[in-house]
C-alpha cells in the first residue's frame, strides 16, 4: 500500500515538473490593474506592444524614456492617467499628448527634467493633475505653459525653486492643491501671490523652504483650506513669518517642525501675529513654548482645532480664557505629570481629547474631566497612567458624552465594580494590551454598557473562561479577543457568547485553542466574521456556526493538515474561508478538499498562501494535480 | 528516486521565484577593533548608507546619511529592527516614524520616485557595544505594509 501510494506521489511530482518545463513562461510584461495596465519596473523603452489601445490608466513608472515626442503615446489615445516616475526623462518635446483629449492625470515624479516645450501638454483637453516633484526645476518659467490653466493639482515639492517669480504668469481658477514643499523659496511678496486670491480652498504648502521674508499682506484676502509653513523658520523667526500673513483666512495653518529640523521657540509675543489670521486650526507640532500662558493664546479665539502634539508641555494655563469654541485638543507626546494640569475648564466644548504618548507617569486620580460633558473621544494609550488604588468611576466623572475610550497599552491598574458607570453610553473601548485586574465575584466589568458596539480586549490577560466577562453587551457588534487564553486551550461552551447576541465579528487569533466544543457558537446567530487564526486548531469544524450564507472564517495558520470537504462544501453566497499557512496534506487523503479547492477559487482567501506541508512543504496547493485511485 | 524528482521540484520552484544575485555587502566603519557592515535585504533594490567616521575606541557623535528611492509614497512609515548577538536573538525595536496626524519627520509624506536622504546625528558608546558579533535586521515598511528598505547590519567588535 505504502509502496502504491509512493508510487501515485512520484507521479504526481513528475506531472507538476513537467507541466512547468513544457508550459513557456509567459510573454507579458505589464500587470492588469483596476482599469488599466502596470508596466513599472521593468526597465522598457517603448511602450510595448502587447498593450491595448484602449488602456486608460498606465503605470508605466521606473522605465527607461529619455526622451518623449509625439509618437511615443500616440496609439494610446484613451489614456486618463499616466505614470512616469523615475523614467529618467530628460526632454519633453512638443505635443507629445496630442491624441490623448481625456489625459487628467500626469506624474513625472524624480526624471531630471532638462527640455520642457512650451506646447508639452497640447492636446488634452483637461489635464487636471500634474506632478513634478524632484524634477530639477529651478523656477516657474521652466513650465510656463497655456495648456494648464485647468490644473486642480500642481506638485513642485523637492526642486530647487528659491523664487515665485512668474507665479502670477499662470491662471488657476481650479487649483486645488499647489505644492512648493521643500524648495529653497526665500521671498514671497504681494504681487506674487496676487493670483491665489482668485482661489478658493486652495491647499498651498510652503513646507520646509528657507523663508527668510514674507511681505505683510502678501496673503491679504487669499481663502485657503490650508496653508503649510511647517519647518520654514531655519533663517527667520515665527514672527515674521507670522506679521506676513495678515489678512489670511484658512481652515488649517501648519506651524509645526520636525525632529530632524532645528529648534522652534515661540512665545507670546512672535504669536501675536496671528490675530490677524483667521482660522479654524492650528498646528503647532515639535514647537517648544518658553513663555506658555494665558498671552500665548491670546490671537487663537474662535479656534476649533489645536495641534499641540510634542510640544514639549507640562501643563497647560489656568487662565485661558477664548477657547470656549475649540472642540478638538491633540496633546500627544507631551511631558504632562498630572491630567489635572490640562486645566480642561478652559475647553468646555471640547469633543476630542487625544493624549497618547505622554513622556511621563501620569497621575490620573481625580475628576480632572469633569468639566467635559461634551467630550465625546478620549485617547489615553501608550501612557503610564496611574490610576491610585482603582479605575476609573473617578477618574471618568463627568464625561457622560463619552463614545469612544482608549485605555491601550498602559500599565497594570485594578478596575472597581462597573468601572465604567459615569460613561454609560461607549461604543468603542479598546483595552488592548492593558493589563486589567478585575474582582469575578463582582458584575461583569461592562454590565452596565448596552450600547458598547466593539470592544479589544486583545493582549489584555484575561481569563476567556469567565463566563462573566461579557456581561450585559447586549449591543455588542466586534469583539478581539486575541491573544488572551482558554482554560486548556478548549473553548467549551456557550455560556460567555449568550451575553452578546448581536456579534458579527469574533476575533479570536492566537488563543491557544486546541478545540471547540460543539455548540460553543451557537448563540451567534449575526455572525460574519470569525478570526480564529493563529491558533492549534487540527481540524476546520463549520456546523458550529449558527449560518454558513454570509461569513467570512479564517483558520490561517493553524495545524490543519486534512480538511473534512463536507465542512467547506456548505459555504454559500459570499462566503469564504482562510486556510494560509496551513501544513496541509498534499496526498490523496486531502484528495477532496484539494478538488474543492480548484473549482472554488473565489472561497479560498489568500489561496496563494495556501501550502502543502511536509513533505512538499511550500507548495502551494493550487499547483498540486493528484491522480488517485477510484478518480474519474 | 524519491530524493531525484524532489531536487527536481525544488529546482522548478527557485525558477519560478526568480531569486537574485544578494546585493553587495557595504563597508561603513572599518578600524582595528570596530568593524560595521550593511547589505541590502530589498528585493529591489540596494540603500546607501555612510558614518562621518569610525567610533574608535572612545564615545563621540557620528553623523549618519542614508538614502532610499521611494518605489511607493510614505505618508505612513514604520521601522522594525531586530538584533541578535552571537547568533542569539536579543532585541525587538518598532516605532512609527511618519503618522497621518503626526509627521515626526521632514521626508514624511514624500511620494513615490522620490530620493530621501534623511541625515542625522547619533551618540555612540564605544563601552557599550558589546564585543563580538552583534546583527540587526533593519526593515522600514509604509501605510500599505510595503517594505520601503531592509538592510542587514553587522557589527563587529573585537
Amino acid at each position: 500500500m505504502e509502496r502504491r501510494w509512493l508510487l501515485f506521489s512520484v507521479f504526481s511530482f513528475c506531472l507538476l515538473v513537467l507541466q512547468r518545463k513544457v508550459t513557456p513562461s509567459p510573454q507579458i510584461i505589464c500587470a492588469l490593474i483596476d482599469g488599466g495596465y502596470d508596466c513599472s519596473g521593468h526597465n522598457l523603452q517603448s511602450i510595448p506592444d502587447e498593450l491595448p489601445n484602449s488602456a486608460q490608466i498606465l503605470d508605466f513608472s521606473f522605465n527607461y524614456l529619455p526622451s518623449i515626442y509625439n509618437s511615443t503615446f500616440a496609439r494610446l489615445k484613451s489614456l486618463v492617467y499616466l505614470d512616469l516616475t523615475r523614467c529618467r526623462i530628460n526632454w519633453i518635446y512638443e505635443a507629445i499628448f496630442q491624441s490623448q483629449q481625456d489625459l487628467e492625470s500626469l506624474i513625472l515624479t524624480g526624471n531630471q527634467l532638462m527640455f520642457l516645450s512650451t506646447s508639452s501638454f497640447t492636446g488634452p483637453l483637461a489635464l487636471k493633475h500634474l506632478s513634478l516633484a524632484q524634477t530639477s526645476i529651478n523656477d516657474l518659467k521652466f513650465i510656463q505653459n497655456n495648456d494648464l490653466n485647468l490644473l486642480e493639482t500642481l506638485d513642485l515639492g523637492s526642486n530647487s525653486m528659491n523664487t515665485l517669480d512668474y507665479l502670477n504668469r499662470f491662471i488657476w481658477h481650479n487649483m486645488k492643491t499647489l505644492n512648493f514643499q521643500m524648495n529653497g523659496i526665500q521671498n514671497i511678496s504681494a504681487t506674487g501671490m496676487s493670483i491665489l486670491k482668485n482661489t478658493t480652498g486652495l491647499d498651498l504648502s510652503f513646507k520646509r523652504n528657507d523663508i527668510v521674508y514674507i511681505e505683510p499682506g502678501a496673503f491679504e484676502s487669499c481663502r485657503f483650506n490650508s496653508l503649510d509653513l511647517s519647518g520654514s523658520f531655519d533663517r527667520v523667526s515665527l514672527t515674521v513669518i507670522l506679521m506676513g500673513l495678515r489678512g489670511l483666512t484658512t481652515n488649517i495653518l501648519k506651524l509645526g517642525t520636525f525632529d530632524d529640523a532645528p529648534k522652534v521657540e515661540a512665545t507670546a509675543d512672535s504669536l501675536r501675529g496671528l490675530c490677524s489670521v483667521s482660522m479654524q486650526e492650528v498646528s503647532f507640532q515639535l514647537l517648544h513654548f518658553p513663555d506658555l500662558s494665558g498671552a500665548t493664546f491670546a490671537c487663537l479665539a474662535g479656534l476649533k482645532r489645536l495641534n499641540l502634539r510634542r510640544a514639549h508641555l507640562r501643563y497647560l494655563p489656568v487662565n485661558v480664557t477664548n477657547m470656549e469654541n475649540l472642540t478638538h485638543l491633540f496633546l500627544d507626546g507631551n511631558s504632562f505629570e498630572d491630567m489635572c494640569d490640562l486645566n480642561v475648564q478652559n475647553f468646555p466644548s471640547l469633543a476630542h481629547l487625544s493624549m497618547r504618548g505622554n513622556r511621563e507617569d501620569l497621575n490620573f486620580q481625580e475628576s480632572c474631566l469633569k468639566n467635559l460633558s461634551k467630550l465625546e473621544f478620549l485617547d489615553l494609550s501608550h501612557n503610564h497612567l496611574k490610576v491610585g488604588a482603582e479605575c476609573c468611576n473617578q477618574q471618568l466623572d463627568g464625561l457622560t458624552s463619552l463614545r469612544h475610550l482608549n485605555l491601550s497599552y498602559n500599565v497594570d491598574m485594578t478596575w472597581g465594580d462597573l468601572p465604567f458607570q459615569k460613561t454609560p453610553q461607549l461604543k468603542l473601548l479598546d483595552c488592548s494590551n492593558l493589563a486589567f485586574l478585575h474582582d469575578p465575584t463582582n458584575n461583569g466589568p461592562f454590565a452596565n454598557l448596552p450600547h458598547l458596539e466593539a470592544l479589544n480586549l486583545s493582549w489584555a490577560s484575561v481569563n476567556l473562561s469567565d463566563t462573566r466577562l461579557l456581561e450585559g453587551l447586549q449591543g455588542l457588534r466586534g469583539l478581539t479577543l486575541t491573544g488572551n487564553s482558554f482554560h486548556l486551550g478548549v473553548v467549551t461552551d456557550a455560556e460567555m457568547f449568550k451575553h452578546v447576541p448581536l456579534l458579527e465579528t469574533l476575533i479570536m487569533s492566537a488563543c491557544g485553542i486546541t478545540a471547540i466544543r460543539d455548540g460553543a457558537f451557537d448563540p451567534l446567530t449575526h455572525l460574519t466574521h470569525a478570526d480564529l487564526s493563529n491558533n492549534h486548531l487540527v481540524t476546520v469544524t463549520t456546523s458550529d456556526f449558527y449560518s454558513l450564507k454570509n461569513i467570512r472564517l479564517n483558520f490561517a495558520r493553524n495545524e490543519i493538515k486534512i480538511v473534512n470537504v463536507e465542512h467547506v462544501k456548505g459555504l454559500e453566497g459570499n462566503s469564504t474561508i482562510d486556510l494560509s499557512y496551513n501544513p496541509l496534506a498534499c496526498n490523496c487523503s486531502n484528495v477532496q478538499f484539494i478538488q474543492w479547492a480548484e473549482n472554488n477559487h473565489d472561497k479560498m482567501m489568500r489561496l496563494e498562501d495556501t501550502v502543502c506541508g511536509d513533505p512538499m512543504r511550500g507548495v502551494k496547493i493550487s499547483d498540486v494535480h493528484l491522480y488517485c485511485a477510484g478518480m474519474d | 528516486m524519491r530524493v531525484l524528482v524532489l531536487a527536481l521540484l525544488g529546482a522548478s520552484l527557485q525558477g519560478v521565484s526568480g531569486s537574485r544575485q544578494p546585493w553587495p555587502t557595504h563597508t561603513v566603519c572599518h578600524s582595528r577593533n570596530l568593524k560595521i557592515y550593511y547589505s541590502s535585504c530589498d528585493p529591489l533594490q540596494d540603500v546607501g548608507v555612510t558614518f562621518s567616521h569610525c567610533p574608535v575606541e572612545a564615545s563621540g557623535r557620528v553623523n549618519i546619511r542614508g538614502s532610499v528611492l521611494l518605489r511607493q509614497s510614505i505618508e505612513e512609515l514604520y521601522l522594525s529592527v531586530d538584533v541578535s548577538r552571537n547568533g542569539e536573538h536579543v532585541l525587538k525595536y518598532d516605532m512609527p516614524l511618519c503618522e497621518c496626524h503626526f509627521p515626526r519627520f521632514i521626508s514624511c509624506g514624500r511620494k513615490k520616485g522620490e530620493l530621501v536622504t534623511q541625515e542625522g546625528e547619533l551618540m555612540i558608546s564605544f563601552e557599550v557595544i558589546p564585543k563580538g558579533q552583534l546583527d540587526a535586521l533593519v526593515v522600514f515598511m509604509n501605510q500599505n505594509s510595503f517594505q520601503i528598505a531592509c538592510f542587514n547590519v553587522t557589527i563587529i567588535k573585537t
